[in-house]
């Protein structure tokens, strides 16, 4: 990270934001032309390769999207579910080989079969109209179960909308909201659990002329679909939760930077933006307080790591997406150098509720240290996938049975909590409760907390051989653990599948400490976690791949 | 009165700002712990992870891996440079960085003037065990400019280069591109526009 390239991108206002010119530059011909990059040079005063470097990261910048036309999901839900090649051998009917690109993932884990065509996603029985989708780009068909069990706060309807937003009046009236949030106790959904009362008051402390809250809609996590859920189907909630956010902090701007993978959630939530903005919420002086708040919608353009939020911050600079060392931290130095807070999607939604019905409510919901709600979401392997929002506490068990109401086949384990999260084996759902506590103490990850079932047929090592090749094809490769490590990594395990290389245990367990002790962010640190729960689970499964 | 932190067991005074590499040095010499994208008058990056310490908060508390570089000192805290699990991490590291190295130190025009060879001699790597695989072995010098030469298939990614010319040059000249083990430094030589 440069501060000089944060200085000279932010001084351009978020309204000319280099990254987005990246996007545009990129539209004709599937990746930007020399003659554009310096174009951008010269417009941000910036150097040729640091344009040129930070669009060389992106999938859907690169020169290899040129004339892709349809994307195939390659996300883990998709892979154990097997639909992966015959969807590719129904798309060669219509498409040529050439044109056929990957997405990961696209958040349609329950139905499977998932692929995108020229803005659109489509699963489960989509595939059947494939030559209707080309001809007239058709909606997809997609349906999913939705349900509460419990207090029910992230999944209630927020209703008419003028009504809706009454709550930020409320704030507005008060003068003063940061203590409520800090009574909830609500912690970050976005895997590291930490109090977002912390970085907003910690935000609000700063001196600065701008600060900015920036909420990661980066849900890559193969898998999970709970963010996108919010943002299609509440997205109010997350705007009203930015606006009460920015109020906490002493914040100007929210930005809300979402995957390119959900074009559906960038079209809402912008849609949601002007609705509110027309209702007298969004802009300068809001209904006369003094406060003035401001959206930007930034659809981020296929990268993994940009979920990681120091990374993401880069990516809204139009710098190379690397993960930046700490401190300084976000609400010291965040986008554009400002303080920043940055928090996910589920974690903001829930601050409209915390306002209405009061922190000591929300914290009556819940464990000891886990306070409120989650949101789950279930793949295709269960008899009812969907979205389900239980009460931090609930075993996993009534999760899997009485929710998803069983697996449709014999499942041997659940990946949970996305690419990094823990490998459970079916034999421990009883042992589990959803949150952050149960699942660290076990030796797992809440994350997410979204379920991937591994089917009884599905070799782990092809499973675990998935993980390596997603983290080799995802790391930002800055740091050597995860640059080098997640591609040997991958080579080792392709080598013992494919050849007759077998692998010795000693070197995968050095490589998987040093990943994971050595890494400079949770990427590459993640990635051992579910290796060693599959070596450990599964290790007779396993053992024809390692030397004697 | 002067904060203090542990190093090894034995107290040093620390400074304001200190990172545990700045205070490590300070006391015990430059060379006192290992690094490879470390340089004077860059800001900490973090990269090459060859720096790391064990640090614990208490006498005999858990310990937590740490990159030094961009660390701070924590008041009253362990610092321990080359416990078992360290070294251990060091070598390994050096390892990986040796899979996509030419093994050719003995005619390298480098030889006995480097750091990649003086920090694997130090980690007693001996040999590398990993099967052969991706490297950017054959990638060839360039020698076009009149007093800079590279010969990207020794470059281990450190990001030295385009730090000093971002953060000390202010040119942007040099960048990576590409991600993951594809990334790889690119120059620009167009300087860019002042209009």
């Amino acid at each position: 990270m440069s501060k000089n390239l944060s200085h000279l991108s932010g001084r351009q206002g978020l309204d000319n934001n280099l990254f987005e010119a990246y996007a545009k530059a990129a539209e004709a011909e599937g990746y930007p032309s020399m003659e554009d990059l310096e174009k951008l040079r010269d417009k941000f005063l910036v150097g040729k390769s640091s344009v040129y470097g930070a669009v060389s990261f992106y999938d859907f910048l690169r020169p290899e999207n040129r004339g892709k036309k349809v994307y195939v999901c390659n996300g883990s839900a998709c892979l154990t579910a097997g639909t992966q090649q015959k969807l590719k051998e129904q798309l060669l009917g219509q498409y040529a080989e050439d044109e056929i690109g990957e997405m990961c993932c696209l958040g349609r884990c329950h139905e499977n079969n998932a692929f995108h065509a020229d803005q659109v996603n489509y699963s489960g029985n989509d595939i059947g109209n494939i030559v209707e989708i080309k001809k007239n780009k058709l909606p997809s068909g997609e349906t999913y179960h939705v349900e509460a069990l419990g207090a029910g706060i992230l999944t209630a309807p927020t209703g008419d909308v003028a009504q809706y937003y009454k709550t930020m009046a409320r704030v507005l009236e008060r003068g003063e909201i940061l203590s409520e949030i800090k009574t909830s106790s609500l912690r970050g959904r976005g895997g590291a659990g930490f109090p977002i009362a912390f970085k907003l008051e910690a935000c609000a402390s700063q001196t600065a002329d701008t600060k900015f809250i920036v909420c990661n809609a980066d849900e890559g996590d193969p898998g999970a679909y709970s963010d996108r859920y919010i943002m299609e189907q509440r997205p109010h909630a997350l705007i009203l939760g930015m606006l009460i956010a920015g109020y906490a902090a002493k914040a100007r701007y929210g930005v809300v930077y979402i995957r390119a993978e959900y074009p559906d959630s960038v079209t809402i939530i912008q849609n949601a933006i002007n609705e509110a903005r027309s209702l007298g919420w969004i802009g300068e002086n809001i209904m006369g307080s003094g406060f003035s708040f401001d959206f930007k919608v930034i659809k981020a353009q296929g990268a993994y790591i940009c979920g990681e939020e120091t990374a993401l911050l880069s990516s809204i600079e139009g710098q190379r997406p690397e993960v930046r060392v700490r401190p300084p931290y976000p609400v010291q130095q965040g986008l554009f150098n400002q303080p920043t807070v940055v928090n996910n999607v589920e974690t903001l939604a829930c601050l409209p509720w915390i306002v209405e019905n009061g922190g000591s409510a929300y914290a009556a919901i819940g464990t000891e240290r886990s306070k409120g709600t989650k949101l789950v979401s279930l793949d295709g392997h269960f008899n009812r996938p969907g979205i389900y929002e239980v009460d931090m506490g609930t075993p996993l068990a009534t999760v899997v049975n009485e929710l998803g109401q069983g697996f449709k086949h014999n499942v041997k384990a659940m990946h949970i909590g996305g690419p990094l999260g823990g490998l459970v084996p079916a034999h421990k759902i009883n042992e589990l409760t959803i949150d952050f506590e149960s699942f660290s103490s076990n030796g797992f990850l809440l994350g997410h907390a979204s379920v991937v079932c591994i089917p009884d047929h599905f070799p782990m090592i092809e499973y675990i051989e998935h993980l390596f090749r997603f983290t080799a094809h995802e790391s930002c490769g800055k740091c050597f653990p995860c640059r080098l490590g997640s591609t040997r990594g991958y080579e080792m395990i392709e080598q013992s599948r494919h050849s007759a290389y077998k692998m010795d245990r000693a070197l995968l367990d050095d490589l998987l400490e040093t990943m994971e002790v050595g890494s400079l962010c949770a990427l590459g640190g993640g990635l051992p976690l579910p290796i060693k729960n599959a070596l450990q689970y599964f290790s007779e499964e396993l053992k024809p791949y390692f030397k004697a | 009165m002067e904060k203090t932190a542990f190093i090894n067991d034995v107290a040093y005074a620390f400074q304001e700002g200190d990172t545990i590499l700045s205070f490590v040095r300070r006391h015990l010499g430059t060379d006192y712990v290992p690094t490879l994208c470390d340089a004077p008058n860059l800001e900490p990056f973090g990269a090459c992870r060859v720096c790391s310490v064990d640090v614990a908060l208490a006498a005999g508390g858990p310990r937590k891996v740490q990159a030094s570089c961009h660390t701070p000192v924590i008041p009253s805290s362990y610092i321990y440079t080359d416990s078992q699990r360290i070294s251990k991490l060091r070598k390994n590291i050096i390892e990986l960085v040796l899979t996509d190295h030419p093994l050719d130190c003995l005619t390298c025009e480098v030889n006995n003037n480097c750091e990649l060879q003086t920090v694997a001699a130090r980690v007693g790597i001996r040999k590398v065990r990993y099967p052969e695989g991706k490297n950017h072995l054959d990638r060839t010098k360039d020698l076009s400019h009149a007093y800079m030469t590279t010969d990207f298939s020794k470059c281990i990614n450190c990001g030295r280069c385009v730090r000093a010319c971002d953060e000390v040059q202010g040119q942007l000249v040099l960048n990576m591109a590409g991600r993951g083990f594809d990334a790889h430094i690119v120059k620009i030589l167009k300087p860019p526009c002042r209009q």
